[in-house]
């Protein structure tokens, strides 16, 4: 064996060199050695900015670790050095809260698609009823996302009337008829409705004309697409 | 040894990613009315222009870290939007008279019409933020929330510092104090928030944010003090009222400075002039404030510790941005910390 070993030698500093004056020296066009009274040497400068720098280490250092025992108070994450996740429990409640987030997000994506087809003109999803799905007309009345339609009465009675109209899901329409109001009662004469677009749109004004003979009682029906006769809700009036 | 970044980089990327927030940042700014005593003000600050340094910082880090820019635009247009909002009432409540070359909103329009254009535009810097979830998902969304929040309260707790000194006449502050109320004030908006949202949205969370304190820090206080410098050489390109600290009697590095060498008389002088309100000040104590600060060499003592920040900003991006391939980002963000005193 050889004793001519290579030996490192003794490290001149074993602690971080903090001083930065000179680091920057060239990019410092606004520094004027002849300006003021402090850069005596280069020495000098370079100890009170390593001063300098040294309280901005301080303040830093002492400012992070109030933050980390402040959040660790409060039992908040910020300021808290990174933990590794192994821990099976922390390791579900962040599977769980992901999977809640990702069935969120496919819940709005289904959303968004939905109303992408309908604005495309696809026909609206038949939704289920009592007796099964309820079959999507041949030529729907109105589409799925038409705007509300605002209904006004005008009603010539002798009784007190009591009018409502409601329209099935998806089936607003301006565009109305009807074969009047009808009662289960027989002989009783049917009431006559007629629909009129209003001025203003997405207004429909309903007018019944009550006979001054008519007898009390519920009087139903529906109101039809004044094109294809499809139903699209029910039309009733409660006289007095 | 530092490498410089190429000197037209920095000017160019924040031209480039300046622009694209400005553009984004208009679609969220209101144009029906009320216009004249608020949408059209709201958008006074922002139209006048900026270095736009907070949303670029944002966007490079974000894109250094692997996201995409349209990631974090949205950020950038709400630290844009914050920092008119706190430009506004920091005018107000530091009485300045100029703000980008042009008198300050609440001396052309008053003061409450001006608080309430400051506010309107904290309000509106929430809309991109909640927006961020369509992109970013829920969860990193909520996580850049807490992050804002975090940043708006230690913002207001450094502005709260500087306000009281002010207020209670403090001639007592050291260094230190000064450090950690820019810190709080200056460098959290400036720059430890933009790097820490950029990275957590390049990285979808995935970081440990607290790392970028330390790099915020130093590259903020440099910014801090070279701004407070300008101030006192500043030319027209500056924007801002020449020695309108002095005016202001704000708490700078070079006044800690001068409060700590000069003679006892000269000290209660110095406390005599700044008790006062901006409108008892005379020009006369002004210019002694300023000679007294040329004798004791505080410009240029400011100037060497501005560059010793640096320095130290420096050496935190190395460990900040450690392990990063090299990108037109990453030298931009390096490049920031010499820019800084090569702006006017």
């Amino acid at each position: 064996m050889s004793d001519d070993r290579y030996h490192l030698h003794e490290p001149q500093r074993t602690g971080p060199h903090r001083q930065f004056a000179n680091i920057l020296s060239s990019a410092s066009p606004g520094s004027d050695p002849d300006h003021g009274g402090v850069d005596e040497t280069s020495e000098a400068a370079g100890s009170f900015v390593a001063e300098g720098v040294r309280s901005a280490y301080q303040v830093v250092d002492a400012y992070i670790r109030q933050g980390q025992r402040v959040a660790r108070s409060l039992g908040l994450p910020s300021y808290e050095p990174p933990v590794p996740v192994s821990h099976v429990n922390e390791l579900s409640a962040r599977w769980i809260q992901a999977s809640s987030e990702l069935m969120a997000i496919g819940f709005e994506f289904l959303g968004s698609l939905a109303e992408s087809m309908a604005a495309a003109g696809y026909p609206y999803p038949p939704r289920p009823g009592r007796g099964g799905h309820a079959p999507t007309p041949p030529h729907a009345p109105t589409p799925p996302h038409a705007p509300a339609v605002r209904v006004h009465f005008e009603i010539a009675s002798s009784r007190p009337a009591q009018p409502d109209l409601q329209f099935l899901p998806g089936r607003q329409t301006l565009a109305l008829a009807s074969h009047g109001l009808r009662t289960l009662e027989p002989g009783v004469p049917t009431i006559p409705v007629e629909f009129e677009p209003a001025e203003h749109e997405g207004c429909v004004l309903v007018r019944i004309l009550v006979p001054p003979d008519q007898p009390a009682g519920l009087y139903t029906g529906s109101p039809l697409h004044a094109q294809s006769g499809v139903s699209v809700g029910s039309l009733s009036l409660h006289l007095r | 040894m530092f490498q410089e970044a190429p000197p037209s980089l920095v000017p160019a990327v924040l031209r480039e990613y300046g622009s694209l927030t400005r553009e984004a940042l208009s679609q969220y700014l209101p144009s029906h009315e009320p216009r004249r005593h608020l949408y059209d003000l709201v958008a006074d600050y922002p139209n006048r222009g900026g270095k736009m340094m907070r949303p670029s910082l944002c966007i490079a880090t974000a894109r250094a870290f692997g996201g995409r820019l349209e990631d974090a635009l949205r950020c950038a247009v709400s630290l844009e939007l914050l920092h008119n909002a706190l430009l506004i009432h920091d005018d107000i409540e530091d009485g300045s008279e100029e703000r980008r070359g042009l008198p300050t909103l609440h001396v052309q329009h008053g003061v409450p019409i001006a608080i309430n254009v400051g506010d309107t535009l904290t309000l509106l810097s929430l809309r991109p933020l909640f927006e961020n979830h369509r992109q970013l998902g829920p969860r990193l969304s909520m996580r850049i929330l807490e992050e804002t929040e975090v940043m708006a309260r230690e913002s207001a707790e450094g502005q709260a510092i500087e306000l009281g000194w002010r207020q209670d006449n403090d001639t007592t502050i050291t260094e230190q104090d000064y450090l950690l109320m820019v810190l709080k004030k200056t460098c959290w908006l400036a720059t430890i928030y933009p790097s820490r949202v950029g990275a957590l949205i390049g990285t979808r969370g995935r970081i440990d944010a607290d790392r970028f304190i330390r790099f915020g820090f130093y590259l903020g206080a440099a910014f801090q003090i070279q701004d407070d410098l300008l101030n006192l050489v500043a030319d027209a390109r500056y924007g801002k009222e020449r020695d309108g600290d002095l005016w202001e009697g704000k708490r700078t590095l070079m006044l800690v400075h001068l409060l700590r060498h000069c003679t006892a008389s000269e000290r209660e002088r110095v406390s005599t002039t700044l008790a006062g309100t901006r409108e008892e000040r005379q020009e006369a104590d002004v210019a002694w404030l300023r000679e007294r600060m040329e004798h004791y060499g505080c410009l240029e003592y400011a100037r060497q510790i501005a560059h010793g920040l640096a320095g130290a900003a420096l050496e935190e991006f190395r460990a900040a941005y450690a392990g990063l391939p090299d990108s037109r980002d990453k030298r931009f963000i390096e490049g920031l910390v010499t820019w800084v005193f090569e702006r006017s």
